[in-house]
This record gives C-alpha cells, structure tokens and sequence, in this order.
C-alpha cells in the first residue's frame, strides 16, 4: 500500500479535535515514559480519553 | 543533549578532584582528551556511563569497584571514603547536575571492601529532583538507556553494534529513534484502555451488548495471545538459527568434513537461489494470468459481437452512410442539397428529419470498428498469452527438477555425515537436522498462528459493528461508546502516521547510511535496513540481493555510518516533526579509543566525517590514534585539549 506521505502527521492534524487530543496527550505520555520497558500508563490513557470525550 | 562538564572525585585513576570542561560551540565542539594506555580514558567514558546510566562498557575491568585506591590507602580504619562523578549538561534550555556517589567505610583489618551505594542525585535548574519523581526517569527522558551505548562507546568494540547478534537491539534502538516504539506503544496502551471502556460498556449495557462485548473481549484476549505466541516463535528461529550457523562452523572446520561441508554450503546457497528464481517465476505466472487470464474466455463472447455486427451490415445498417452532424445542418440552414427550402411542417422538412433516426447509427458504427481493433488485439494476444503461461511453466518445472536434484544431494550429504564414523562428525549431524526439523515447524507453526490471528481480526471487525449499530442506552452508555469511536479513530490514525513513518523515514535513514557508507568504504557492499529495522550489509548480484557477512572493519565503518546518520536525521526530524520526533534534537558522541582497527584511509574518512555529524563530539586517544591523518582531518574542529597525565608512585617511572 502506498500512501502520501509528504506530511507525516498529517493523519494528526485532519482529525477531530477530541481525537486529536487524544492523540497528542497520548504521545506526549509515551514519550515520557519511553525509557521505561514496562510502562504503567494504562490509568494515564484512560483519563486522557475521558477528558478529551466528554 | 549539551555536555558541559564532568567532574571526578576519588574516581578510580583520579585521585581527589579532577574537573573538565567540556567543548560545545557549534564551530569548535570537539574535545580531544589525549593519555596513554592506564592514564584513564577508558575510566573517563565510564564516568559518563556510571553517572547518567549506573552502567559500564565491555572494556571496564572491575566494575564494582570505583573508589581510588590511594584515597583508601591515606584514610584511617573506619574512616568514611567518598566517591563522585558529575555530568553537567543542557537539554531544551534546562541545565542537568547529575551526580552518581558511593562510599566506603574503611575496615580495621584486611577484610574485603564491598562499595556502598552508587546513587544518583538530579538537579534541573539548581532544583533537586526528589520522589516521587526519580532522577532515571528524568535522564531517560533526555536519551533513553536503551540507547545509550550509540553515543558513549569504545571505538575498539564499536564494530559488536552492528553483529548479527546484537540485531534486535540495533533494531529496538532504530525503532526507538525514529518513533516507531513510540507510536506502537500508543497503538497499544489505546487498545488496552478501550478494552477498559468496552468493560464499562458491558456493565452497564443490555444484555445483548454485554454479550457481544464479552465475545469480543474474547476473541481480543485470544488475539493477543497468538501474538506473543508469534513473538515468542520469532526469537525461537532465531536462536536456532544462530545454533544452526555454530553447528555448519564446527562441521567446517572439522578437517575430515570441512570439504564437504563446504560442497554442502555451496549447495544450500544454490538452492536458496533455485527456490528464489522459483517464486519469481510462479509470481509471474499468477501476476500474467491475473492481468490477461480472461482473454481466453472471451471467445464465445468475441463471436456472439461478430454476429451481431455482421446482421447491422447484412441489413443495410452498417455503414450508416450519413452523418447525423450534415442532417443536422440542412435542417438548421432550411436549405437542402437538392436546392429545397426545409421550412418547419413542408413534407421536404419531414423527409429530411427522417434521416436523423437512421443517421444516430453511426455511433454504433463507430463502436463497432472500435471494438473489431479491441477483439482482434484479444483474439492476438491469445495465443502469445498461452505462449508465456507454457514458457513460464516450463521454466518452474525445471526449476523444481534442478531444485530436487540439489535437495537430494543434501540429503546425500546428510546421509553421508550421519553415518560417520566420527561420532563428532555424526553427533554435529544429528544436531543440526534436529535444528533444521525445529525451524520448519517452528515456521509451520507461525503460518498457522498467523492466519488465526487474520480469523480473530475478522471476526472482531464484525463484532465491532454490531456493537456499534445497537443502539445506546442512556446517557452514559451514549458518552462511552463515543469515547470508544474516538480511541479506535485516535488509534486508526496513529497506525496511519506509524505506516507513514515506517515508509518515509526507514527508506530516508536507509539512503541516509548509504550515502556516508559510501563515502568512507571502497567496497560495493551497501548497508540496508529491513523492514525489521535491522541494518545488515548488502550485495547486489545478478539474480538479486545477498547478504553478505562483513569483516570487523567493515562492521566499524557501518557502526559509525548509521550512528552519524541516526544523528543527522533524528536531528532534522525532531525539529520537523515536534510532536512524533524525539525531544532531544541534538546529540553528543564520547568515544574511546577512535577508529579501532581502521586502516589510515578508512580513519581519515571517518575522521572527517563525524565532526560534522555529531552536535558535540568528545574523543579520547593515546597519541597513535590521534596523531596523523585523524589529527588534520578532526584539528579545525577542536575547541578544548587536554592531556592526562598518570603520576606513578613508582620511584624509577
């Protein structure tokens, strides 16, 4: 499969702005903990969906 | 990631406190810290290490022991000992104190002195970084420890990076620096908590939904074994691989086999070849019958238009005759051929209107020799299409023959070592048709678990839209079920961004080691990334790609190819892309003993090269590494010299 990807976040940006958010606060998570094998973050990303989605 | 200093305190070699500053403007960000063998360099890329990673590289001998000897030696009987290294560095604007201690308390007698301790103590911007916050985490959030070793390493080992052994970790590393781990994890954990959220769903749904949801959860819960079961296959053929390729070692050089083992290498690779030959072919045979197979059922069809066409003529109606554009026309202009005045209501008007019906066949006329190229181009092609189908069949069948015969003189081999008399011979035989009985059904095993794990997904898909289409109950069930829809297009668009990522950036980093690769190496050997990001080094020959088995030279210039271009474009990526990219766009390289065992011109190249790739870039040298061509090429860039210097205790030294 071949895709545009001139700009690679583009999927980010064309999102809806709730999903957006989720995806930005859920990245901006996993960069922090990216030094960690075993990150606990489960509970982190279930507030994030519902405080993006309310 | 800026280094700005590191100071030493009663750390091995260095006896009391030793302090060096360390170069980073950006046209003179070298620093050369020169000593001979034992003055301490090795200690000094250590002190980096223990510091920010508590970890040491190969060439540290002793690891748990830090403390000078001479400190021990001057202290009285249980008198404390401290112990220090500290790294100051800048990233995004904050300064970093770290600073790793240990201690001792020195014992009356000779017992032995076991280190207390080794912690680390973080200030960011003069502030300390106390719990529930742990200054690890803060350090690897600047540069992870997994990636560690790419920018503090010992050039002697550098080439062990790039070894097939060490390729998932050279691939978690790529993955981690180019976002892939990053976007995975996303992909994942967003998966977790919505299977949190289909949970709510469920106890609160009705009982048709709870049904449907615990189905999924199911299948999900199952999909997700058979992958860890996929991963576990993975490392399973890979570990049998590895004994594979120790086992064919032993029997190579074994003096009584090693020619037939050798003959036996031989005709392994050319059945690899054989069976690659072999799938093109097939591949070709189904893409032309995919593209042109329908042709050949056409010939009922092509005779039914024939048919038809020839009635039109055989009637009269083709070839039309006239043009519907000149009827046209007389009826516009009033006047026809024959002088007539075509007013509107006169019989002449109606006789010349008639012709507009008969006239509108010329579109089917112009169809028709349309459509007589098209069939008799078909009706040609079938016999050349047939032509190739056999040509192709007739290249697999020999294919396969040539295949079976090299097949059947490794099995003759085979025979032939298991019967051996030398029972090392036999026993080293018997292993490694175990190994290879192994990694078949290993694979066998892994085509199974895939296509189950294809099932669950499909059976998933069709749960997901019946949940989606019942209808929500309530408020709260309405609220949940759009945070579902809002994780799964969060996680649809994440997979988009990994496809784009995996595409752009893989096939940019790949260009990106070729293109210094090439500039250091007179080989035509090019590196590769594949699609599992592991960097091997590539041949290309007549019939395709091989991977070759580089020398410890040439795996030194492709270690230093691929960390100078992960360098170069993690830098340019995470400026351009802020919110996948790294947060670190700027890197540092400290190395020890440069260049290993290069050879003067390959030194040069990468003399000349790293400067300009690296942000910062600290090397320690004895004075053969450093002086000559790495000397010139690294001297315009140099900001900060220094030499260390070991005082013996020795009276004649």
């Amino acid at each position: 499969m071949t895709v545009d990807s001139n700009d690679i976040e583009e999927p980010i940006k064309t999102a809806p702005p709730e999903v957006e958010k989720i995806i930005r606060e859920v990245i901006r998570l996993e960069k922090e903990h990216l030094h960690s094998d075993r990150p606990r973050v489960k509970a982190d990303i279930l507030e994030i969906i519902k405080d993006s989605v309310r | 990631m800026k280094l700005l200093s590191i100071k030493l305190f009663n750390f091995r070699q260095f006896w009391g406190e030793v302090e060096i500053e360390l170069a980073g403007r950006s046209e003179r960000s070298v620093t050369v810290i020169h000593g001979n063998n034992g003055a301490g360099k090795t200690t000094l890329l250590n002190a980096f290490t223990w510091v920010l990673y508590g970890q040491h590289t190969g060439a540290f001998a002793s690891p748990e022991q830090h403390i000078n000897k001479r400190a021990i030696a001057q202290a009285t009987p249980g008198q404390r000992v401290d112990c220090w290294a500290e790294v100051v560095f800048e990233h995004n604007g904050n300064r970093y104190r770290a600073r790793r201690s240990c201690f001792i308390e020195k014992p009356q007698t000779d017992e032995i002195i076991v280190e207390q301790s080794g912690e680390l103590a973080l200030q960011i911007n003069s502030k300390r970084v106390e719990p529930p916050e742990v200054p690890e985490d803060k350090i690897g959030q600047v540069l992870p420890e997994s990636l560690h070793r790419y920018f503090f390493f010992d050039g002697e080992r550098i080439d062990r990076i790039v070894k097939s052994e060490n390729k998932s970790e050279i691939s978690k590393a790529i993955r981690t620096l180019l976002s892939v781990e990053v976007l995975d994890r996303a992909i994942n954990h967003l998966k977790e908590a919505q299977r949190s959220l289909n949970k709510e769903l469920a106890e609160i749904g009705d009982p048709e939904t709870k049904r449907l949801v615990k189905e999924q959860e199911e299948l999900k819960e199952k999909q997700k074994g058979l992958e860890a079961r996929r991963e576990e296959i993975a490392a399973e053929i890979e570990a049998y691989e590895e004994q594979k390729q120790t086992v064919t070692a032993q029997l190579r050089e074994l003096d009584k086999v090693g020619e037939i083992q050798a003959r036996r290498d031989d005709l392994n690779r050319q059945s690899e070849e054989t069976q690659a030959l072999l799938a093109r072919s097939e591949d070709k045979l189904r893409r032309t019958i995919s593209a042109r197979g329908y042709m050949v059922f056409l010939t009922d069809a092509i005779a039914q238009f024939r048919n038809l066409a020839n009635d039109l003529r055989q009637r009269g109606e083709l070839p039309a005759g006239i043009k519907q554009q000149f009827v046209e026309d007389l009826l516009e202009d009033q006047v026809c051929i024959c002088g007539s005045e075509l007013k509107q209501g006169t019989l002449e008007r109606q006789r010349v209107e008639s012709w507009l019906d008969r006239s509108g066949i010329q579109q089917v006329e112009e169809m028709v020799i349309q459509m007589g190229g098209e069939v008799n181009s078909i009706e040609r092609q079938i016999p050349e299409f047939w032509a190739e189908i056999e040509q192709e069949q007739s290249s697999i069948d020999n294919l396969k023959r040539h295949l079976s015969t090299l097949l059947d003189q490794i099995d003759d081999i085979r025979e032939q070592l298991k019967g051996s008399e030398d029972v090392n011979v036999s026993g080293l035989e018997k292993r490694l048709e175990d190994i290879e009985a192994n990694i078949i059904s290993l694979h066998r095993e892994d085509e199974n678990v895939g296509r189950a794990i294809v099932e669950c997904e499909d059976k998933i898909t069709v749960l997901k839209k019946q949940i989606k289409e019942l209808k929500a109950k309530g408020e709260q069930q309405a609220l949940i079920q759009r945070q579902i829809k809002a994780t799964d297009d969060a996680i649809d668009r994440i997979g988009q961004v990994r496809l784009r990522v995996d595409q752009k950036f893989r096939a940019v980093l790949e260009e990106k080691v070729r293109e210094i690769f090439r500039q250091v190496s007179f080989k035509t050997q090019v590196p590769k990334l594949t699609e599992n990001y592991e960097l091997v080094l590539v041949e290309t020959l007549m019939d395709g790609e091989s991977v070759v088995a580089p020398s410890t030279g040439e795996n030194q210039i492709l270690s230093l190819s691929f960390i100078g271009s992960i360098i170069e474009r993690v830098r340019y990526w995470s400026k351009k892309h802020s919110l996948i990219g790294l947060d670190s766009s700027s890197f540092p390289i400290v190395m020890d003993s440069p260049f290993g065992t290069l050879d003067e011109n390959y030194r040069r190249q990468i003399a000349r090269l790293i400067p300009t790739l690296a942000d910062q870039l600290v090397v320690l040298a004895t004075k053969t590494q450093w002086r000559g061509e790495v000397e010139t090429e690294m001297e315009p860039y140099v900001g900060k010299e220094y030499v260390l210097v070991f005082n013996s205790a020795k009276p004649d030294c």
